[in-house]
C-alpha cells in the first residue's frame, strides 16, 4: 500500500507538470489568413449597392475605382437595394425593400455569379444589414426594430431589437456597423439623431450598451481599424470622427456639396483611407482619415451606381 | 518462432469473436479546457484558448481486477479563440473529429494513444479581415491521467492530452505544413454497462442472446 502510494503521489505531481505547462499565458499573432502574401488567390473588390430605383443594382470596383462587373440588378424581380453584408469569401447578402427580403450572391472567377433568395418574411422599410461571419447571423433594420435571423434564415426573437430597449429608441435607423466582440452601432436618422450601441453577443438578449445625441441624420457608420468611430451625416453632409464609445464627436469634413452632397455611407478602404459616398450626385470619394481628399476625382463615378446606400470589401476567389 | 506466428494468427482470428462475447461496453463523456499553438509559416505563433467536449464509446478488451484495456471509439468537437483576439478584430476556430484510442487502464492511472480524423474552420472577423478556411487534417497523441470509481459502474477522471498535428499548406498558402500542438485538461465521466457487444445487439434486434 505504501508503495502504491508513492506511485500515486508521483503521478499526481508528474500531471500537475503537465497542467502548468498546459496553461502558459503566451499571447501570440494571428493565423496567417490565406488571402493574404504573394501566394494570394483572392482579389479584393469593393462592392457598391445603389439603392436608386432606376438602377436597382450591386456593382464590383476594383480598389482602384475601375467598374468590374454588375453582379446583378433588381429590375425585373423587383427590389430597391438597401444594405450589403459580407457572408463570407465570395458571398454578400444584399438587403432589399419592397420587395422586402433578403438575396445571397455569390461570385467567384470559376462560377460567376449565383444568386438566390435567402430568407424572405421580412416587412416594414428595410435599411442596412449586418452579419457575423463566425455564426452567420444577420442583422436588419426593419422599420423601427432591428430583426436578427441565424445562418438558416430563422429568424431569432420577434424582433430582437424592439423599438424601445432600455435606454436606446430606434426612430427611422439606417446604419448599421457589427464589430467583432458584439457590439452593433445603429444610426438614428429620426427622432433627435441618435447613435445606439447595443450588445448583441447573446442571441437570446439583446441590451442597450449607450445612447448618444449626435450629427444631422448619421447615416453609415464604420468602426475603422485606428480605433475611431468614422460616421456621416446625410442632414448636412458632413463626415464625423469619434471615439469608439461614441464620444469626442469631431468633424472631419463640412459642407462642400460640390463635392459631398448627402452622404449615405462609409467604409475603410484597405489602404487605411475612407471612401465616402455621396449619394445626391452619385460618386464615392477617397478621404484620408483626417477628412482631406484624396485626388482632384472621385474615386467612383459611374452610371451604373446611383445613389450609393452602402459599401463593402469582398474578397473573391479568383 | 513458428508457434509465435501461429499463436498470433490465431489470436487475430479470434480476438473478435472474444470481443464480441466478451468485450463489455462503456460510454464516457469529457469536458475539458484546451490550449492550442499553430505555427505560421513566418515562424510566429498562433495561440488559442477554448472548450472542447469528447464522447465516446469503448469496449473493454482485457478486463483484469486492476488492470484493463480497452479500444474507444471518439467524437470530439474544439471551439477555440486566438488570444491575440480584440474588440476590433478576432480569429476563432471550430474542429469536429472522429476516431479512436487504445486506452490502458492500471489501478487509477489511465493512459492511451489516439488518433483523430478532424474537419476544421477557421474564422478571421473584424476591421482587417473577413475571411474564412475550411480545412481536414489528421491529430494524435497521448492522454494520461488518474480515474475515480464514485459509483459501482461510473468513473470520474481527469485526463492530460497532447495532441499534435500538420495542418494543411495548400489551404493556407504556406510554404510548408503549420505544425499544431494541442494540451487539453479534461474532466471525464465514464460508465461502464457490463453489456457485451452480443448482450447490446441483441437487445437491439431482439436476438437471442449469445452463448454465454
Amino acid at each position: 500500500m505504501r508503495l502504491l502510494g508513492e506511485i500515486l503521489k508521483k503521478q499526481v505531481l508528474f500531471l500537475f507538470g503537465f497542467l502548468l505547462l498546459g496553461c502558459s499565458d503566451k499571447k501570440g499573432v494571428f493565423l496567417q489568413v490565406p488571402t493574404q502574401g504573394s501566394a494570394s488567390t483572392t482579389v479584393q473588390y469593393i462592392i457598391a449597392a445603389s439603392g436608386d430605383t432606376n438602377a436597382r443594382s450591386v456593382v464590383a470596383y476594383s480598389l482602384a475605382g475601375e467598374l468590374v462587373a454588375v453582379l446583378k440588378h433588381f429590375l425585373v424581380d423587383l427590389g430597391t437595394v438597401r444594405g450589403l453584408s459580407v457572408l463570407g469569401p465570395s458571398e454578400i447578402l444584399v438587403a432589399l425593400d419592397n420587395t422586402d427580403r433578403i438575396h445571397y450572391l455569390s461570385w467567384t472567377e470559376q462560377a460567376g455569379v449565383e444568386t438566390d433568395e435567402f430568407f424572405s418574411g421580412l416587412s416594414g422599410n428595410i435599411y442596412d444589414i449586418e452579419t457575423d461571419i463566425v455564426t452567420g447571423h444577420s442583422f436588419v433594420v426593419s422599420s423601427n426594430q432591428i430583426r436578427r435571423y441565424d445562418a438558416d434564415g430563422v429568424q431569432v426573437g420577434n424582433p430582437y431589437i424592439n423599438t424601445t430597449l432600455g435606454s436606446c429608441t430606434l426612430s427611422n435607423p439606417r446604419g448599421l456597423h457589427l464589430t467583432a466582440d458584439g457590439r452593433l452601432f445603429v444610426t438614428n436618422h429620426g427622432g433627435s439623431d441618435n447613435i445606439h450601441v447595443y450588445d448583441v453577443s447573446d442571441p437570446l438578449n439583446a441590451s442597450c450598451s449607450s445612447t448618444t445625441v449626435i450629427g444631422n441624420n448619421p447615416y453609415g457608420i464604420h468602426l475603422h481599424s485606428n480605433g475611431f468611430l468614422y460616421f456621416v451625416t446625410q442632414g448636412d453632409h458632413q463626415v464625423h470622427r469619434a471615439n469608439a464609445d461614441v464620444s469626442g464627436d469631431t468633424v472631419i469634413f463640412s459642407a462642400d456639396t460640390s463635392v459631398i452632397n448627402s452622404p449615405v455611407a462609409i467604409l475603410e478602404h484597405p489602404n487605411g483611407n475612407l471612401l465616402v459616398s455621396s449619394s445626391a450626385n452619385d460618386r464615392v470619394w477617397e478621404m484620408d482619415v483626417d477628412g482631406s481628399i484624396v485626388g482632384s476625382q472621385p474615386l467612383i463615378i459611374d452610371p451604373t451606381s446611383l445613389n450609393i446606400i452602402d459599401l463593402e470589401l469582398l474578397d473573391v476567389t479568383e | 518462432m513458428l508457434l509465435s506466428s501461429r499463436l498470433l494468427i490465431l489470436s487475430l482470428l479470434f480476438l473478435p469473436h472474444l470481443v464480441w462475447a466478451f468485450g463489455e461496453i462503456s460510454f464516457g463523456a469529457q469536458l475539458g479546457r484546451a490550449g492550442v499553438g499553430i505555427s505560421n509559416d513566418d515562424g510566429t505563433m498562433a495561440y488559442y484558448d477554448g472548450l472542447t467536449f469528447q464522447g465516446s464509446t469503448g469496449i473493454n478488451l482485457v478486463n483484469a481486477k486492476k488492470l484493463s484495456t480497452s479500444l474507444n471509439l471518439n467524437l470530439n468537437y474544439l471551439d477555440v479563440e486566438n488570444r491575440a483576439s480584440t474588440g476590433g478584430q478576432r480569429e476563432a476556430g471550430k474542429h469536429l473529429g472522429a476516431g479512436a484510442d487504445l486506452g490502458v487502464r492500471l489501478y487509477r492511472f489511465t493512459a492511451g494513444y489516439s488518433y483523430l480524423l478532424v474537419d476544421a474552420k477557421h474564422y478571421w472577423v473584424g476591421d482587417t479581415n473577413n475571411a474564412y478556411v475550411n480545412f481536414q487534417y489528421t491529430k494524435s497523441g497521448w492522454y494520461a491521467g488518474l480515474d475515480f470509481n464514485i459509483a459501482r459502474s461510473t468513473k470520474l477522471g481527469l485526463i492530460y492530452t497532447s495532441q499534435s498535428a500538420s495542418l494543411p499548406k495548400d489551404k493556407f498558402l504556406a510554404g510548408k505544413d503549420l505544425s499544431m500542438e494541442e494540451r487539453t485538461i479534461f474532466i471525464r465521466v465514464s460508465v461502464s454497462t457490463s453489456e457485451t457487444l452480443a448482450d447490446f445487439f441483441s437487445y437491439i434486434f431482439g436476438a437471442k442472446k449469445a452463448g454465454r
